[in-house]
């Protein structure tokens, strides 16, 4: 129910006593008044018939008609209430009728009796004979005076309808004066309520604006001692409200201000960090891809036993290097905020093909079984190069960790997500250090920090990326059975398998023209070895047009280029490629670039160009390759 | 309890036996025997009246017996004094055969009570005032009106010709009426007061009773004619006036009677009141224009009297 307004419980409190009391007085008022009407009738009926009967003795005794009319006469207009008189002998005869309606029978000696007939009040009265004590020892009697004979009785009907319009008109008047009195204590109680609602009300509503926010507002006082104390109140708290938020609004001010000094220095901060990472990434990508082209061309020279397992140290050694080169910058570009995660549909099939393509080999070369369950179908969304790269890093630690047996890669759909799973029957996690895995450089069972090994940031990696993609990265594991690494991702709704999986690289060899342009010499060369060395012919140069004027002066046409991402000049890799595609039509381009930015990503995305981040592995190079040639131009 | 002591008690009972005896013995056994009907109010003051004058003159203390009529037993006395119509009755039949004087009674009670007793001597001091002594109270207080009413019962008719020659003796004319039953009261009633300027009420059950006296003189009055009654509850009730013997003035005369006849001589036959009052309405003298005034009530009595006198 809704709570009565405030005026209407002031106008109730003060009306609602006061309507009972006069409700109650005008029916108890009003009762006596008509109860003593009753009987002020019913004993002016008695006083009439007895009067009449003591009239209308002598009439009786005298048999005197005329006499007893008279006195009826009399008596009817004395009393306009009365509507009928009889007088009635001693044998029942009426001697005078004057318009009465009701004839009763003849009453019991003594008995005087009144009844109701309708609307009419009928008193019967005997006419009893005077007695004078006459007789006496002179008359010759000496009995006592005996009580007075009955000689006849007195009817008298009087009319009720004057007593009920009297009772009506009182009720009337009772029941004016009570209303009239309930509209006058309303009237007042409504005038001096408000005296107090009022300011009340006004209060009320300065008190909400004030809560609303509307710190400018005042009562103005205008009630009485109680109430204007609370007007002077709420207008104090109000001004103490409105200066305290104004000292606060300035101290936040001051503080975001000196928050925003701190932030700006933090960014730039970051900034240069970030633009040394960079620079760094490319000027120490360079010389290292190039180092391990060359290693590798090396490693295909016909050497002796010797100088073949010298080779093999530095490949094993560049390839240390380089992984930790790369680690080491994805650690501090994630940390720098400069990976933002992409999500776009990401075929579960094609995302195993990718890492089995990566990683099987190594795995298996190790003696491990590896194998795939699941996902055929399944779409995610998700950041394909993020989520590889956790894939990756988890596989490639469950072959590091694991010495027999084998690892697992499997996806397994759970309502509106699919859990991607590593298993491994590695070594385990002991409990207490399955808290502090995911952190950087915490190796498990490397205690001489074998570089082969790993660096122990994989993890911290893997935990920080699937942390960037809003993914949980779980483990379970029981030591010297194995470990479970699971990323729970999101489904994407119905994607279609957009294109065939790539077919698992063959390692045959290849064949058909590729352009390389780079402006690094060192790597212009050791990239141009490298792929000569699986059977491509090669045109290498440093800028577009001259690679595309050799490439004419031979009469060739290209079936695939690479290219570095940043040239000299104001040239990158996505010109050469527009360039390249201009002359040459739809033909399959990779970028090499030594920073993976998301600007980078964007653009060979948007050319529909490969991307592979320097330094690259040879293999993987040529994974690449094999299947750019495969899909051809066109 | 011892022989000595039973000796003392007999001695003891033996002297008040003796004594009471002898006392009884001493006194003389009453002459008169007065029976009263009821044992107070006016009966006890006639008796007390006549025992009055019996022992003023005769042989003294106890000479007469006062006793309601039913405790009088014993040796007969000479005489019996009857007050009242009860006692009158009663000793007639069960007391003993001596003269028997009756007070305050009417005549015709008397008459119908004595009736069948005339083995004794009866004699009474009737209530009733001669009508000669009402006609010239009348004369006397009313010298303006001659035409006297008199309504007659069953009881009273008797009476008719006494008063018809009163009047005519005193000069006045006698309107009669007369009533056999209570349902012709108002036509007769009516019919006297029509023709009569004063109406006498006589007494009559069957006319003047308790519940009759009032309509009568309302009637009356409403004629504007006076009534004169024959006893104080009449000028009480609303009569002009009345003239009456009081119950002391009727037990003084019977006290005479009965100390004549203790003399030696016979039983006087009944007889009138001698001495008599008169009662006036003062109230009703005035409402009827009547030129009475409280007091004249003696001047009245000493005017009959002295009239009375006259030979």
């Amino acid at each position: 129910m809704r709570p009565l307004g405030l005026n209407l419980r002031v106008l109730l409190a003060a009306v609602l006593p006061a309507a009972l009391v006069a409700v109650a007085l005008a029916a108890i008022f009003t009762a006596r008044q008509v109860a003593s009407l009753e009987e002020a009738l019913l004993a002016r009926g008695r006083a009439e018939a007895r009067q009449l009967a003591s009239n209308a003795e002598f009439g009786l005794f005298s048999g005197n008609r005329d006499f007893l009319e008279r006195a009826v006469r009399n008596l009817s207009q004395a009393d306009g209430a009365i509507t009928g008189v009889a007088v009635i002998d001693a044998g029942g005869a009426a001697l005078v009728r004057q318009g009465l309606s009701v004839l009763p029978e003849w009453p019991p000696i003594g008995e005087e009796r009144d009844f109701l007939s309708g609307e009419t009040l009928v008193v019967v009265t005997p006419i009893r004979r005077e007695v004078l004590a006459v007789e006496d020892i002179y008359s010759g009697f000496s009995q006592p005076a005996a009580a007075g004979r009955i000689s006849g009785l007195v009817v008298l009907e009087l009319s009720r309808a004057p007593l009920l319009r009297e009772r009506f008109y009182l009720l009337l008047a009772t029941l004016i004066v009570a209303l009239f009195g309930l509209i006058v204590g309303g009237v007042l109680a409504v005038r001096i309520a408000r005296g107090v609602t009022r300011p009340v009300l006004h209060i009320s509503d300065v008190v909400r604006r004030i809560a609303a926010g509307d710190l400018q507002a005042r009562v103005t006082p205008d009630a009485g001692d109680a109430v204007r104390q609370l007007e002077h109140g709420i207008n104090d708290m109000a001004q103490r409200i409105a200066s305290a938020q104004g000292n606060l609004r300035e101290q936040i001010t001051a503080a975001t201000a000196e928050l925003r000094q701190r932030k700006d220095e933090a960014e730039e901060v970051a900034a240069t960090k970030s633009r040394f990472l960079a620079s760094a990434s490319h000027d120490l990508r360079q010389p290292m891809h190039a180092l391990g082209l060359f290693v590798s061309r090396l490693g295909r020279m016909s050497l002796d036993h010797e100088a073949h397992g010298v080779v093999r140290y530095i490949e094993s050694s560049v390839s240390v290097m380089q992984d930790l080169l790369d680690t080491l910058l994805d650690i501090s570009r994630i940390d720098a905020g400069l990976v933002t995660p992409t999500l776009a549909p990401v075929a579960v099939s094609r995302l195993f093909d990718r890492l089995e393509i990566e990683l099987a080999e190594s795995i298996r070369r190790k003696g491990l079984e590896f194998r795939r369950h699941g996902g055929e179908g399944l779409w995610l969304l998700t950041d394909a190069a993020l989520l590889e790269r956790i894939l990756m890093n988890l596989l490639s630690n469950a072959g590091r960790y694991t010495q027999r047996g084998g690892v697992l890669l499997a996806c397994r759909r759970r309502g509106d997500a699919a859990w991607l799973e590593v298993w491994d029957t590695g070594i385990g996690i002991p409990l207490e250090a399955q808290r502090t895995v995911f952190q950087e450089y915490m190796q498990l069972g490397n205690p001489e920090r074998d570089r082969a090994k790993g660096l122990g940031l994989g993890l911290s990696i893997c935990e920080r990326l699937a942390r960037l993609l809003r993914t949980p990265l779980r483990m379970q594991s029981r030591p010297g059975y194995g470990s479970v690494f699971r990323i729970e991702v999101p489904l994407a709704a119905g994607v279609p398998e957009p294109a065939v999986a790539p077919a698992v690289a063959e390692m045959v060899g290849m064949s058909g023209t590729v352009l390389i342009v780079d402006d690094d010499p060192l790597v212009l060369a050791s990239t141009t070895q490298l792929v000569a060395s699986w059977g491509c012919r090669t045109f290498a140069a440093a800028s577009v047009a001259e690679v595309m004027g050799e490439c004419d002066a031979a009469g060739c046409r290209p079936d695939a280029a690479i290219c570095d991402y940043r040239l000299r000049g104001f040239e990158n890799g996505v010109h050469t490629a527009r360039t390249l595609r201009l002359r040459y039509g739809d033909l399959p381009v990779l970028l090499l670039s030594g920073d993976l930015t998301d600007s980078v990503r964007e653009a060979a995305e948007r050319h529909q160009l490969a991307l592979l981040g320097k330094p690259m592995k040879p293999a993987r190079l040529r994974a690449l390759l094999q299947s750019m040639l495969n899909q051809g131009p066109g | 309890m011892n022989a000595g002591f039973i000796r003392l008690f007999g001695l003891a009972f033996l002297c008040i036996m003796l004594y009471a005896f002898s006392g009884a013995a001493l006194a003389a056994e009453p002459l008169v025997w007065v029976a009263l009907s009821d044992a107070g109010g006016a009966h006890a003051e006639a008796a007390e009246a006549a025992e009055a004058e019996i022992e003023r003159t005769g042989a003294g203390q106890g000479d007469a017996l006062i006793r309601p009529w039913r405790e009088l037993s014993g040796p007969p006395p000479r005489l019996i004094i009857a007050v009242g119509g009860q006692a009158l009755s009663g000793m007639l039949a069960s007391g003993p055969r001596v003269p028997l004087l009756a007070v305050l009674v009417p005549e015709w009670a008397f008459q119908r009570s004595v009736a069948g007793f005339n083995d004794r001597s009866n004699s009474a001091v009737l209530l009733d005032q001669p009508p000669a002594r009402q006609f010239a109270a009348l004369r006397l207080a009313l010298p303006d009106r001659r035409r006297v009413g008199v309504v007659f019962g069953p009881e009273s008719r008797w009476q008719e010709p006494a008063y018809q020659r009163a009047a005519t003796d005193a000069g006045l004319t006698l309107v009669v009426g007369r009533v056999s039953a209570p349902d012709d009261l108002a036509r007769t009633l009516q019919r006297t007061l029509d023709d009569c300027d004063v109406l006498l009420a006589v007494a009559d059950s069957v006319v003047f009773n308790n519940a009759s006296v009032q309509n009568i003189l309302t009637a009356a009055y409403r004629q504007r004619v006076p009534l004169v009654g024959f006893s104080p509850s009449y000028v009480k009730a609303g009569a002009l006036l009345a003239v009456y013997s009081s119950p002391t003035q009727v037990g003084r005369q019977a006290g005479e009677m009965a100390r004549v006849f203790l003399s030696g001589r016979p039983l006087q036959s009944p007889q009138a009141p001698h001495d008599f009052v008169v009662g006036i309405n003062a109230e009703v003298a005035r409402s009827l224009g009547v030129p009475l005034r409280p007091g004249d009530e003696a001047a009245l009595v000493q005017q009959l009297r002295a009239a009375e006198r006259k030979p």
